[in-house]
């Protein structure tokens, strides 16, 4: 009998081998043969050295044989020895051999010992790598043999996908730089999937593998196997991956990689005849005309395993989405429509300006074809499917129609006045209608396609957005790429005109001067009186937009201190708010109430949390009740507490927050004034004689809280003593109460509605001598530091923080509470009589209110947020 | 006999391993093996040689034992042996120990070469065993491989015999004539990957169109991708080929492993003769390739299936590979009764009948009724055997005949005089009966020719609704 073995390879590619094939070996005496006679019926034209690696085998049997082959391919075979420590660790040991002793071999293949390659197999994958130096591995489909399927793992390599999917196995040919760049298989992972982790640390240092659909790879497939131990225990091994690549795994990592490989959104600008496929709307999309975006479509469809098109579809003009970029709500529109597509299968959107001049984004119900005058439509790509798989247009051309049957979800952006909307357009439907119509052209549903014969491997390709949402519980994630800026998020219940809403927005501007990019988020309303002031500020406005919101309510149960916890805090869909808000690198809660239940798992992700605090609220018996309280009940979840005073201050750290934890931002004049004209009002109030009567004002909410009945008290009385005193009210009420406060006939008579501009507060203060706030219980009133810094007198009652600016005899006048009125009747009469005095305390409320501004009073927080914010991204790095 | 001598090669196979301080008394024995030297550095084992080291997995493979001739060799042999374990996970080879053995060269060399015997024949002793393990499961695997290929051979032979097996339809690019691949110039090549995998591939057929008179061959080969195999081939002459589908089949389907097949055409010829495009791919990769550049539209395909492996008779429109045995049989199948033709009929009575895989052909009255089936019979044929069959419990008797006629033209419906001999004797047979039916012809086919299947109810019959009269299983034999 003649001895037949495989040629041996020339001399000179054996000595210098381009490939070397690592085999570790335990247990698979026999079927170790197998593999090797693969390996060994290469018709590569370079040099392969075979690396057995005996993992410490305890049959005799793996020994005999694997000497067999060393001894008869000397030149081809190398035979390892080593104690048991695992497959990671055998691979290990044979990759290190190959780097310390064959410096010619350029890339390392692994192969399992019962698994087989079929001849042309290196050849092909190392062509491949010297084709794309830009793949650092080269991974194959898997057919298998014995008891299984062939399955497809084609297509373009994403990253986000494996980090979902165990796509490239380990029988993989891997460039030598990866195991250079340190890059090993982990002991530690005894249970299985190594090689998804050995992938997921490559693709960390940068590497980025490509898949061979013909590669040749055959992986035997039996019941029970490694890989069936594994899938027993998959929970717990994608646990560990997610630990040990924590930073591959974090919402915004994850949204970067979306946008790279597996844009979300397929935006047609009917205008352009061009499709942007991106994540966020603002970012450099790629670009490609309708037909290809037809073509990529139909690839899609056809095999979704193997290529992706964006899940949903937007058509709307450059014009319209340049509008919603000025309305600041371009990102979160798009967020909020995902969420409507998908429960209704089309979102549209039409905008105008609010009659009102307020900010509103909400849903109408859709009659008489107001769809059809849609500027932007959104529909998920399920949706797209049916339209192009029904025979006739006849269901969808109903959308321009008044009888529209596709359901469609309407949302009205009604904007103020300010926001311009030139470029507007109300062709969403007809635009769509027209791509339809190209698109039928190109696709036929009747037509027979040949498809893909091998199992599609990849079903995670055309759900790739759902990977990113896997962080919240399939919520939508919010479409922001980071850009290296700072970002802080103000979350408010509602934005009218109480003086939470001023603290945050002149807070958020003091944040802007120091760098940040502050966000709106209104969580309790779909509108509000968004001006121009605020869009000034605020670089986008966002709207919760959940209906079981509420900032307050609940049965009562759950409780700390005696304030209720609301229901939302405890309950509610904080997944939908996360996927808002996750992208932030600050958050100020500014008293929203149950939302505080949202912030410690902002906390969680990195954010700094920060609890805006204003004032103790007080229940109908006068206990103090509120945001305050429910801030200590969920302390923990906040990095910083910023009270607006620092009386407040004490107060937290008196019930029990920290002292490092606690950053005072003292609340300061909640709009600017040019100090000339400052200077000028101060010269002519104190050049006003005795002769003229005491100008008083009472600027603010005409409620209970403020103390309505004292400053109608102390009209009464100055009026009947004769007092020269010239009266000015000006407010109106704001906080509806049952059976709430009616104006006297007194207050009545000298009401005037309230002061919405710069302009005419600041002429109410140059009028004025001295300002009455009678309140029962306040923080620190804007109105008393803006009064102040015009050089008008204060006359307050002692609640709150006001004592921290107002120094009785100095710069103003306390009353205490209980005697509210004879105080406040005493101070007028000696103001009225002494102008000297007035003049004197005049002139140091205008001195210690000088250089207050919200600049000053935010700094130290910026300092805080940005060591916190610097710690975090050192953290994650 | 003379041995030849031993090469540096052979004496490297055999190593002895021993503590530097034996080594000159060991180099002085003149063994026929090579001492290697060792040392135990970091609780590894090395071995130290001129220029370097002996690298560690080639010291694991060719070390056969150690030697200790002194007290300080001894000690190091045994940290030397356990380092071993420590580093390969197994025993160390044996020790000799001839410290407290034979003194003098003589004595000591010949104890050494008794301990490398008994090493060599306990290995010797091993390999035999081993390989008679290996040879008895080879033999074992050769029993278990004869036996099994004896009843695949049998369940082959016994679907040849009786022409059931079928070849399945396992997919349709159907044709469209405004997509087409182009006008083929001498030389072109066209390639195109298969919408399947190879796992028990049977016949691959195209649609070629000639808008004239051609001259030349189609070259056809079928490749497995993932393998870069080409498993059949096949050389057509114009001569031998229509306008419509061109059958490319395999006298034995491929194997069950799974690969993706790519079909790879060239003409070498002139002539007007084009091949017919089908569908435009959504996926490239399907997309046919002329002279390598991709075209719009995929190549117009149908494909067959059977089992793996098996051998199945020819279909009657099917091209052989090249080298495929000569072939006898040949199924008339059910592309030809699907396309079957109704001639003295209403077009209703002839109709492929699904559910029993065959050709219904009602008769309405005693006259004949018939179907058509353009060139089934090739050239050569000899005989035509069928079967048929009513498929209805009750009803008139019907009476069946095949017969052979020249091609009719395209578009003649009319029914020819069959010459004597050119028809069967007809058959009576009642409800639910079976029969088979054969034509032998007077002499063979010398061009391909119209098979037709004739039905009439019997004499004194009447039937107000046309009963199910069906043929089933048509083989021609050359």
């Amino acid at each position: 009998m003649t001895e037949t073995a495989p040629p041996t390879a020339p001399a000179e590619t054996a000595a210098a081998p381009r490939v070397a094939v690592v085999v570790p070996i335990f247990r698979h005496s026999v079927l170790v043969g197998e593999a090797v006679e693969s390996v060994l019926a290469q018709t590569a034209g370079f040099g392969i050295r075979i690396v057995l690696v005996n993992d410490g085998c305890p049959h005799r049997e793996t020994d005999d044989i694997c000497r067999d082959y060393a001894l008869a391919h000397p030149d081809r075979v190398t035979y390892l020895r080593k104690p048991n420590g695992g497959l990671s660790d055998a691979r290990n040991f044979g990759i290190r051999h190959v780097l310390d002793r064959l410096p010619s071999v350029e890339a390392i293949y692994m192969l399992d010992a019962d698994n087989r390659l079929r001849p042309p197999a290196l050849e092909r994958a190392m062509a491949v790598l010297d084709a794309d130096p830009d793949a650092a591995w080269i991974y194959p489909n898997i057919d298998m043999f014995g008891n299984g399927q062939q399955v497809d793992f084609s297509g373009p390599y994403s990253l986000l996908v494996h980090t979902a999917l165990n796509v490239c196995e380990a029988g993989s040919l891997i460039r030598r730089e990866v195991f250079e760049a340190g890059i090993l298989f982990d002991t530690g992972f005894r249970l299985g999937f190594e090689d998804w982790d050995f992938f997921l640390s490559a693709a960390q240092a940068g590497f980025r593998g490509r898949n061979l659909p013909e590669f040749g790879f055959l992986y035997r497939k039996r019941p029970e196997s490694m890989l069936a131990e594994s899938e027993r225990e998959a929970s717990e091994i994608r646990s560990s991956l997610r630990k040990k690549h924590r930073s591959l795994f974090t919402p915004r990592r994850r949204l970067e990689l979306e946008q790279e490989e597996t844009p979300r959104y397929a935006i047609l600008l009917s205008d352009r005849s061009e499709v942007l496929l991106t994540v966020d709307p603002d970012s450099a999309p790629r670009r490609m005309s309708l037909e290809e975006y037809t073509a990529l479509y139909r690839l899609a469809r056809n095999n979704p395993s193997r290529a992706h098109v964006p899940p949903y579809l937007v058509v709307t003009t450059s014009g319209m989405l340049e509008v919603v970029r000025r309305a600041q709500c371009l990102h979160w529109l798009f967020w909020h429509l995902e969420q409507l597509s998908e429960t209704r299968g089309l979102a549209a959107v039409t905008v105008r300006h609010d009659p009102e001049g307020r900010y509103r984004a909400v849903q109408r119900p859709v009659e008489a074809g107001a769809q059809a005058a849609a500027g932007l439509l959104m529909l998920e790509g399920r949706i797209l499917d049916e339209i192009l798989e029904d025979e006739s247009m006849d269901w969808i051309n109903t959308i321009i129609s008044e009888t529209c049957a596709p359901p469609v979800a309407l949302v009205e952006l009604a904007l103020p006045a300010h926001v311009d909307l030139s470029g507007l357009s109300d062709t969403a439907a007809f635009d769509f209608l027209i791509a339809l119509r190209r698109m039928r052209a190109e696709t036929d549903p009747t037509a027979a396609q040949p498809r893909e014969w091998r199992k599609p491997g990849i079903p995670w390709r055309e759900k790739a957005h759902k990977i990113v949402r896997d962080s919240f519980d399939g919520a939508p994630v919010y479409p922001r790429l980071a850009d290296g800026a700072r970002h802080v998020g103000f979350v408010l219940p509602l934005v009218e005109f109480g003086g939470v809403e001023k603290v945050a927005l002149n807070m958020a501007a003091g944040l802007k001067a120091h760098g940040w990019v502050p966000h709106l988020f209104v969580v309790g309303q779909d509108d509000g009186a968004i001006s121009r002031e605020w869009t000034e500020v605020f670089a986008s406005v966002n709207f919760l937009s959940d209906a079981d919101f509420s900032a307050w309510g609940g049965d009562g149960r759950g409780s700390y201190v005696g304030t209720t916890i609301p229901d939302w805090a405890a309950k509610g869909r904080h997944n939908r708010a996360l996927g808002l808000m996750y992208w932030l690198d600050a958050v100020v809660n500014a008293h929203g109430g149950a939302f505080a239940g949202v912030m410690g798992q902002l906390r969680g992700l990195g954010i700094t949390t920060v609890n805006s605090l204003h004032l103790n609220d007080l229940s109908a018996s006068g206990r103090p009740v509120g945001n305050t309280y429910l801030g200590l009940a969920y302390e923990h979840a906040f990095t910083v507490v910023a009270p607006c005073s620092y009386q407040l201050a004490d107060w937290c750290h008196a019930l029990g927050v920290p002292e490092d934890k606690i950053v005072p931002v003292p609340n300061a004049p909640s709009f600017a004034v040019p100090r000339a004209r400052l200077e000028r009002d101060q010269e002519v109030r104190l050049a006003r004689g005795p002769e003229t009567p005491l100008r008083v004002m009472y600027l603010g909410r005409l409620d209970r809280q403020k103390g309505i009945h004292r400053l109608e008290e102390t009209m009464r009385q100055t009026q009947a003593e004769g007092l020269e005193v010239e009266w000015r009210i000006i407010g109106k009420a704001v906080v509806p109460e049952e059976g709430g406060a009616v104006p006297s006939a007194t207050l009545a008579r000298a009401l005037e509605p309230p002061l919405e501009t710069v302009g005419g507060l600041t002429d109410a203060f140059a009028w004025a001598d001295a300002i009455l706030l009678p309140s029962s219980y306040e923080g620190l009133p804007l109105t008393i530091l803006e009064a102040m810094r015009s050089g008008v007198v204060p006359i307050a009652t002692d609640v709150g923080a006001v004592s921290e600016v107002v120094r009785p005899g100095r710069n103003g006048v306390l009353l205490p509470l209980e005697t509210a009125v004879p105080a406040a009747m005493a101070a007028l009469r000696e103001l009225s009589g002494d102008r000297g005095r007035l003049a004197e305390l005049s002139r140091q409320a205008y001195a210690d209110l000088r250089d207050r501004d919200w600049t000053a009073a935010t700094e130290a927080l910026n300092a805080r947020l940005t060591t916190t914010r610097m710690a975090a991204k050192s953290q994650t790095s | 006999m003379q041995h030849a001598p031993l090469t540096q090669a052979d004496r490297d196979l055999v190593r002895i391993a021993a503590a530097e301080a034996d080594i000159p008394a060991l180099g002085a024995l003149t063994l026929p093996a090579e001492i290697v030297p060792v040392a135990v550095e970091d609780d590894r084992c090395v071995f130290p040689r001129e220029g370097g080291t002996l690298p560690p997995e080639e010291a694991y493979r060719d070390i056969a034992g150690f030697v200790a001739l002194s007290p300080a060799g001894r000690e190091t042999i045994g940290r030397a042996r356990t380092a071993w374990a420590g580093m390969f996970g197994t025993e160390a080879p044996e020790l000799l120990d001839l410290g407290g053995g034979p003194s003098g060269a003589e004595a000591q060399r010949g104890a050494v070469l008794d301990w490398l015997v008994t090493q060599l024949a306990r290995t010797r002793t091993h390999l035999a065993r081993r390989n008679v393990t290996l040879t008895r499961a080879l033999s074992r695997l050769r029993e278990t491989h004869e036996q099994t290929q004896t009843a695949f051979q049998k369940l082959d032979k016994l679907f040849l015999d009786t022409a059931r097996g079928t070849r399945l339809p396992a997919g349709t690019l159907p044709a469209d004539s405004r997509n087409g691949i182009g006008v083929l110039q001498d030389g072109d090549m066209v390639e195109q990957r298969l919408p399947c995998s190879s796992e028990g591939l049977s016949d691959v057929a195209v649609h070629l169109w000639f808008g004239g008179p051609a001259e030349g061959t189609l070259h056809a080969a079928l490749e497995l991708v993932e393998s870069g195999e080409t498993v059949a081939d096949w050389r057509l002459r114009a001569a031998d080929l229509r306008s419509g589908w061109t059958r490319l089949s395999l006298p034995v389907a491929l194997g069950p492993d799974p690969q993706t097949v790519r079909l790879k055409l060239v003409w070498q010829g002139r002539g007007d003769i084009t091949l017919t495009g089908s569908v435009r791919p959504a996926d490239p990769q399907f997309r046919g390739q002329l002279n390598s550049v991709p075209q719009a539209s995929a190549m117009a395909m149908k494909t067959w299936k059977y089992i793996p492996l098996a051998s199945t008779v020819m279909p009657a429109d099917g091209h052989p590979s090249s080298g495929a045995p000569e072939s006898r049989k040949w199924v008339i199948g059910r592309g030809f009764l699907e396309a079957a033709t109704p001639i003295a009929t209403d077009p209703g009575n002839v109709e492929f009948v699904r559910d029993v895989g065959g050709l219904a052909v009602r008769p309405a009255s005693t006259a004949i009724s018939a179907a058509r089936l353009s060139r089934a019979c090739r050239v050569g044929t000899r005989r035509i055997t069928g079967s048929a069959e009513t498929k209805q419990a009750a009803g008139p008797n019907v009476e069946y005949a095949i017969a052979v006629a020249p091609a009719a033209a395209e578009g003649d419906e009319t029914l020819p005089p069959f010459a004597e001999g050119w028809i069967s004797d007809w058959t009576p047979l009642a409800p639910s009966q079976w029969s088979e039916l054969v034509l032998f012809l007077p002499a063979p086919l010398e061009a391909a020719s119209d098979l037709y299947l004739l039905t009439r109810i019997a004499r004194r019959g009447k039937t107000d609704t046309p009963p199910e009269a069906c043929f089933f299983r048509l083989v021609s034999t050359t």
